[in-house]
């Protein structure tokens, strides 16, 4: 029987650095996944290219929306007839996993052979779980269902300040396994031995995540790679999240921001920029990024 | 070319005239003999319309297509239809509910509704005219398909529920930005974003809630490369400064705003304004003289450049032709009409009107002074306030509309000393201009007018 586990986290969380380690841990086994992104660019695909799996990608949404829960459910129908030992969901950043279990159901009744679902791991961001846990209940919920939660960027925070996260995580789920780790740093194989409590399943919260605004920011041109950065540091404090690959006048650049925080390393020349935005101030991300963007790209970029 | 002159006259550059953009929606179907249900859903009636109305008005630009209620019809609103002037809104799916946001997945696409007929219309005309006249994509602004939502209860909404009026409208906005998208790929030159009912709210709440989006679509459409236009009807005077603090290249306006203060002020900015011909005293009843006089005397009034002459809103569809070829040749050789009309006086209507005795009155009167409840948007959420008033007390009240389509009631808002359309009055008093009053405001002065009768 396949074993899945789920792997959910706010945007930039950390959720794909977890994912490679676990490809990488788990390389011995044959292995499925389905990558679930907000935006329309296939960002999170490409970071995982290279470890031979099978991939489904879910753009656009959350796969536990209605909008895009059929989608999901098919892809799990698939995924149980591939020859696979582990299948891995990496959910988008806003996913409500409730109704996971009643996912699982759904899937059977449309034909998939049973799973066994080891639960799920949420990786929370240490420097800004307190903040987005206050209004954005899908966070709440995501630990809830959770059997491990990886509280990860704590070289960020003072050991008091990661203290007050682990309470508030505790607060939320009493049961799950929580570690505390610096670029998902954590024992890999402990992490399916977690099992979730069985809570019982819920409605996703999920009805509104459309209103999550995604930007995707396309252009052919290949700025100055310090313009490019100073754009992404004026609009990552707008955006719950920035990333993508650049072109810039010094080669491909990977781009990854979470709030104030921006990484950022040498990648392949894509033919144009993908940047996916994720933006915490409504519309106006719009008017903001076509303002900051008069200083780094010669013509508008494409906005989608 | 007129298509040029327009597109120069919204970067605000020197021109030899004002360009003329008459707004024929469903007028464009009567110059063929079709419906206006016809014309707003069949691409090769909507095609031939348009290809008429360009025929026969000479115009630098034109709308395709001039319906507010597409984005409603595709998010679940039903539309009632009628021969003689665009569908109305018939209930509005997410009113008398719990704040709720439409999921994404429900937002127009290329396949939605009526967009193929639209898009299909589209991009026909701009091979056949494209060149030589500037085509207007008008899409539904956000605040009035929130209204079409979320029917009056956005109004009480705006006071009660502010943080989910601000993600309805970012709802809305998206959609928005999907019809620029579609209709710029379609060959649009100019992307008219038309909300009607911005005229019938305060400034503080327009600058609450409306700035950021129209800035953001204006932003974006701008980033396209096509040039944009905010229309508005109603008596919009004290929106115009936040109009153009959002950053068009035009603006439109209806006869209720006084159009030389209203130009003064998005000069300063430097936005095209554009108006505003009367839609029913001068293009539906009056003369060709009227209309040509109309218009004379606007340019005559206004400072140069910076101007387009337009129809104040969607033109009547009964307008006769005449009118229209007048106030086109007005447009396109004032010098010529300036001596034509030079000895004209206008006929002064006549019609004998008596006003209901409000002081002998056997229950509170209400009395909705519209253009149309079924044309025009702001008036439909006027009438419905009243109508909402009605199903309340019941027979303890009388409600009336006056439309300013019927002759007699041109004459009834003259006596009545009104101004502006929509208008409400409570027992022969006006009380709300142009401005919708929520559930709590019209029932407390209705209670008040039935405490002393008691």
């Amino acid at each position: 029987m396949t074993k899945l586990l789920l792997i959910t986290g706010f945007l930039g969380a950390g959720k794909t650095t977890l994912l490679n380690r676990i490809l990488t841990e788990y390389a011995p086994y044959k292995a499925g996944v389905i990558v679930n992104e907000y935006g329309s660019a296939a960002v999170d695909d490409a970071l995982l290219e290279g470890h031979g799996t099978d991939m489904t990608l879910l753009k656009n949404g959350s796969v536990f929306c209605a909008c895009l829960k059929d989608d999901f459910i098919k892809a799990l129908v698939d995924m149980s007839r591939a020859d696979i030992d582990y299948l891995f969901v990496e959910a988008s950043g806003l996913s409500d996993p409730a109704n996971m279990v009643t996912i699982l159901e759904a899937a059977k009744q449309a034909g998939s052979r049973p799973y066994n679902y080891l639960g799920a791991v949420c990786v929370a961001d240490a420097v800004r779980f307190t903040r987005h846990v206050m209004v954005l209940p899908a966070l709440s919920s995501q630990i809830a269902y959770s059997g491990a939660v990886i509280i990860n960027k704590t070289d960020l925070i003072t050991p008091e300040e990661a203290d007050d996260v682990e309470e508030k995580v505790h607060a939320i789920n009493p049961s799950a396994v929580i570690y505390r780790a610096v670029r998902c740093d954590v024992p890999i194989y402990s992490l399916a031995r977690c099992r979730s409590v069985s809570l019982l399943p819920a409605e996703s919260s999920n009805k509104r995540t459309g209103r999550l605004r995604a930007v995707t920011l396309r252009s052919g041109e290949s700025p100055d790679r310090d313009k490019l950065l100073a754009f992404v540091g004026e609009i990552g404090p707008l955006a719950y999240r920035v990333k993508g690959f650049c072109r810039t006048g010094d080669g491909g650049l990977y781009i990854s921001a979470a709030g104030d925080l921006v990484e950022s390393e040498a990648c392949d020349l894509p033919d144009v920029t993908e940047l996916v935005i994720i933006s915490s101030v409504g519309i106006s991300i719009i008017s903001k990024i076509l303002e900051a963007a008069e200083k780094c790209f010669s013509e508008p970029p494409e906005l989608k | 070319m007129g298509r040029q002159l327009l597109i120069d006259t919204m970067k605000h550059k020197k021109t030899e005239r004002a360009p003329w953009v008459p707004f024929s929606g469903v007028h464009a179907g009567m110059l063929l003999g079709y419906t206006a249900t016809e014309v707003l859903t069949d691409a090769d009636k909507l095609y031939d319309s348009v290809m008429e109305t360009f025929r026969l008005y000479s115009p630098d630009g034109l709308p395709v297509i001039f319906d507010l209620q597409v984005e409603a019809e595709i998010l679940g609103c039903k539309l009632m239809w009628s021969d003689d002037c665009p569908p109305s809104v018939a209930d509005h799916p997410l009113e008398g509910k719990e704040p709720e946001i439409p999921c994404s997945c429900k937002l127009p696409t290329e396949e939605s509704g009526r967009i193929p007929v639209i898009l299909n219309a589209m991009r026909r005309l701009k091979t056949e005219i494209g060149e030589k006249t500037a085509l207007y994509g008008l899409i539904c602004g956000p605040f009035t398909l929130a209204s079409h939502l979320r029917g009056s209860d956005i109004f009480m909404d705006m006071v009660e529920e502010e943080e989910y009026v601000t993600e309805l409208l970012d709802f809305c906005a998206d959609a928005a930005i999907r019809m620029i998208d579609f209709y710029i790929d379609a060959g649009m030159d100019v992307i008219a974003v038309v909300d009607p009912l911005v005229s019938q709210i305060s400034p503080g709440h327009f600058e609450e809630f409306l700035t950021e989006p129209f800035k953001a679509l204006f932003d974006y459409i701008r980033s396209k490369g096509a040039l944009s236009s905010f229309f508005v009807c109603g008596n919009a005077t004290r929106q115009i400064e936040n109009m153009c603090k959002t950053g068009p290249d035009g603006i439109s306006v209806d006869e209720n705003v006084a159009i030389k203060p209203a130009k003064e002020i998005s000069d300063r900015y430097n936005i095209a304004m554009g108006g505003n011909i009367p839609l029913t005293t001068t293009m539906l009843h009056g003369t060709q003289q009227d209309n040509m006089k109309y218009i004379i005397d606007m340019l005559d009034e206004l400072t140069p450049g910076n101007f387009i002459v337009s129809p104040g809103c969607d033109m009547p569809y009964h307008t006769p032709v005449e009118n229209a070829v007048a106030a086109a040749s007005a447009a396109r050789n004032p010098d010529e009409a300036r001596k034509m009309i030079a000895n004209y006086t206008p006929a002064v209507l006549n019609i004998p009107v008596d006003l209901p005795d409000y002081t002998a009155l056997e229950r509170p009167l209400i009395e909705v002074f519209t253009i149309d409840s079924e044309t025009c948007a702001a008036c439909t959420y006027m009438m419905e306030a009243a109508l909402d008033a009605k199903r309340h007390f019941g027979d303890d009240i009388d409600v009336i509309e006056y439309k300013y389509t019927i002759k007699e009631n041109i004459a009834r808002t003259a006596k009545m000393g009104i101004k502006n359309l929509p208008t409400m009055c409570v027992n022969g008093e006006i009380v709300w201009i142009s401005i919708i009053p929520n559930r709590q405001q019209l029932f407390d002065r209705i209670q008040k007018e039935l405490n002393k009768t008691e």
